[in-house]
């Protein structure tokens, strides 16, 4: 990149961000094709996504009937007209499927952002002030042990008695995993945070006066975010798997007056199965794709997010790379030396190729 | 106000580690007067690095504790004050460049971004609160429901409320900011600065990067700046770079510095006077060129004899014998007298000997030994 220097004021700033931005998209897009794999999984999470919020604002652009409004064909089959077929009530599997992709998802991205939210800002409190006999030193340890409390219970267990004891319903259902899923949270940022905060770049930080408030939200957390936003991705198809176990086991939400994938297998596989054994398979095949969508998705942005990689999955060598010729020499001569010959020292500056 | 920059006033440091206590840093007294550069010289493990992080209290404590002594900043005790105040004091008033300039940079930031934060401390301290630019007042539609007609297009329509207001000083702020980060960029030598700005710091290479963690501390204009073996992660050419240059800026912005370093060359060309440690104590201080005409103390005699200047012309490089003492058990009496060559039985019993002036030689020389006086004599 050779940009003209002679760039003032303000609309430098502006032609600037612009300049970032197509930059930004451009890598994006580079970092994508370079893994088959990411790019399927971003496509579908596109996708996915993009047809929640159709459904949500307009249900029949997609749906060709409405949500637990029975059709007059009984018990068929896939056909051109009802794709996942229709159960015994008449109801269309394919709409019901769809009706139930924005709940599903808005529930899943709920859960997965309070555990987040909550739970990382908790790791990142115990993880920084966790100096031992100081005030940060007993909160840390409370924080932990409640969490080590949570943690010792398994999760799906924990989430079923929680949904149990709370009854059936929506708020319920979102309460009962919630409290089962921050721990993971705290635990995974206060990994990160112990490792970043004795960093020499905190201390670094600290020595230039930045005060340890702004150290933890701008210099510890912008260096913890990369790992958590690839398992907050990850997080939202594990999320989706639970809230459709526990609607499976027929705790969840009430299917056909809520549609939701985990309580309309539980239904079919009830009450249809015998008769119309393609129930199941609508709502299955929608568990699989979305939870397969993110898992793709999430195992790639781990290279978006990592400025390193980001810069040579994006192959465009901007200013002093690491990939400069120099380098590139001292790699390809980094040969094994013949043996039996003595040790030959190389002199010379870094970048001369030694 | 005094022509102190920092007086560190019999400071003892500890590490406790398990069950173990290493005295890094035991009884050390030194000044650095305002706008000198004082060298502190010594081997790894001599409780240099200690020392330099102690006086802007970024060592962990624990495992650090600071036993004793006094680091006097600006008359203010740095070892009483509660560690939460430390922030306000360090920047501006002590700043600090590190020894790794691999890791010292944060991964997450482009240059512009971590040279700005430090600039804009500087400017809030300055200005005593947040900046707040009141030339351009918006044209506030509440106040005159309508405008005249050419006023619409002579004076810009801009968002008015509080929270806009903020917005928009920040951007009009942000070109100016631009301009002063790349001066410090210029500052320190950087080809091309406008480029540098944008990149990553993996992006740069050591001698790059170095150069804008001096920028980042030279940018906070500091009363004190510690620099913790600036070049030793550096080849010799960018070493040499990277000496002048904080040569050349010691004169551009006024500042003592206290120099760490483990070479005895870099130490020569950039300080005006050089204190040594060995084993936690400080045991000869004076005038850089006096210390190294006549050394008296035989560690430093020993010292300058081991650096390799003149290797091959008069054989083999010469060493110290024996080793650096375990801090945990240093030796009773002289730290230094199991290895020393003149030593006596009242060095083994004789607890430490102050650091004093020596006979013959001008006051500012001070020795810690009790026969500073025949250390010329030795080979």
């Amino acid at each position: 990149m050779s940009g003209p220097p002679e760039r003032t004021g303000m609309r430098r700033t502006v032609l600037d961000r612009v300049r970032t931005a197509v930059r930004g998209g451009r890598t994006l897009w580079n970092v994508l094709r370079a893994n088959p794999l990411t790019l399927a999984g971003f496509v579908m999470v596109v996708v996915i996504v993009l047809v929640a919020v159709l459904i949500s604002v307009g249900p029949h652009l997609l749906t060709p009937y409405g949500s637990n409004v029975p059709t007059t064909d009984y018990g068929q089959g896939p056909s051109w007209a009802h794709p996942f077929g229709t159960d015994a009530g008449g109801l269309d599997i394919y709409s019901e499927v769809l009706y139930a992709l924005p709940f599903d998802l808005a529930i899943a991205f709920a859960i997965s952002g309070v555990a987040l939210i909550a739970g990382g800002g908790l790791g990142l409190i115990a993880g920084f002030w966790d100096r031992p006999g100081s005030a940060g030193g007993w909160v840390s340890v409370v924080i932990l042990r409640v969490t080590d409390i949570f943690l010792s219970f398994p999760s799906l267990i924990l989430a079923l008695a929680i949904a149990v004891s709370l009854g059936r319903g929506v708020w319920q259902l979102i309460v009962a995993v919630l409290l089962t899923w921050w721990p993971y949270y705290v635990r995974l940022v206060r990994g990160e945070t112990l490792a970043v905060k004795h960093l020499p770049y905190v201390t670094a930080a600290r020595a230039a006066g930045v005060t340890e408030g702004r150290i933890v939200l701008r210099h510890v957390l912008r260096n913890v975010l990369e790992p958590v936003i690839v398992y907050f991705t990850l997080d939202i198809g594990t999320v989706l798997v639970t809230l459709s176990t526990i609607g499976y086991v027929g705790l969840g939400v009430n299917y056909p007056i809520t549609p939701e994938w985990g309580s309309m297998i539980a239904t079919y596989q009830t009450s249809g199965i015998l008769g119309n054994p393609w129930t199941v398979l609508g709502p299955g095949i929608a568990i699989f794709v979305t939870v397969l969508a993110f898992s793709l998705l999430g195992d790639g942005l781990r290279d978006v997010l990592d400025p390193r990689s980001r810069r040579v999955l994006a192959g465009s060598a901007t200013g002093p790379t690491s990939t400069s010729p120099a380098e590139r020499a001292e790699a390809a001569e980094d040969g094994t030396p013949a043996p039996g010959i003595a040790p030959v020292a190389a002199l010379g500056e870094g970048g001369s190729g030694a | 106000m005094t022509d102190t920059a920092v007086a560190i006033e019999g400071l003892s440091i500890d590490y406790v580690v398990g069950a173990g206590r290493f005295q890094a840093v035991s009884d050390v007294s030194l000044e650095v007067p305002m706008g000198h550069v004082v060298g502190i010289v010594g081997e790894t493990g001599c409780g240099k690095s200690t020392l330099a992080q102690a006086i802007p209290r970024l060592l962990p404590e624990p495992p650090a504790t600071i036993g004793s002594g006094r680091i006097v900043f600006r008359g203010i005790d740095l070892v009483k004050i509660p560690l939460w105040k430390m922030p306000a004091l360090r920047g501006t008033g002590i700043s600090m460049i590190f020894q790794e300039p691999l890791n010292s940079l944060n991964p997450a930031f482009r240059v512009y971004d971590q040279l700005a934060e430090a600039v804009q401390i500087r400017r809030q301290r300055e200005a005593g609160r947040r900046v707040v630019d009141r030339r351009e007042a918006p044209f506030d539609y509440s106040r005159r429901p309508a405008p005249a007609a050419g006023e619409v297009l002579s004076r810009p329509v801009v968002p008015t409320g509080a929270a806009a207001q903020a917005v928009r000083r920040a951007a009009e702020r942000r070109p100016e900011l631009r301009e002063e980060v790349l001066e410090y960029l210029r500052l320190v030598r950087i080809n091309d600065p406008e480029t540098i700005l944008d990149l990553f710091p993996h992006e740069l290479s050591g001698g790059m990067r170095q150069r804008v963690m001096i920028a980042m501390a030279l940018s906070e204009k500091p009363a004190l700046l510690i620099a913790d073996e600036p070049t030793s992660a550096l080849d010799v050419t960018i070493q040499a770079q990277v000496l002048t240059l904080m040569k050349e800026l010691i004169e551009e912005i006024h500042t003592s510095i206290l120099f760490i370093s483990h070479d005895l060359g870099v130490i020569a060309e950039t300080a005006d006077e050089l204190g040594v440690m060995y084993a936690g104590r400080l045991i000869e201080f004076g005038p850089v060129d006096e210390l190294f005409r006549s050394p008296r103390h035989p560690y430093t005699k020993a010292l300058l004899r081991a650096s390799p200047n003149s290797y091959k012309s008069d054989g083999p490089l010469a060493s110290i014998p024996g080793n650096v003492p375990n801090l945990s058990r240093p030796p009773p009496g002289c730290r230094f007298h199991p290895r020393c060559p003149i030593a006596r039985p009242v060095c083994r019993i004789d607890p430490a000997p102050p650091l004093l002036p020596t006979e013959g030689g001008p006051s500012a020389h001070r020795s810690a030994c009790h026969f500073a006086s025949e250390v010329a004599a030795l080979p």
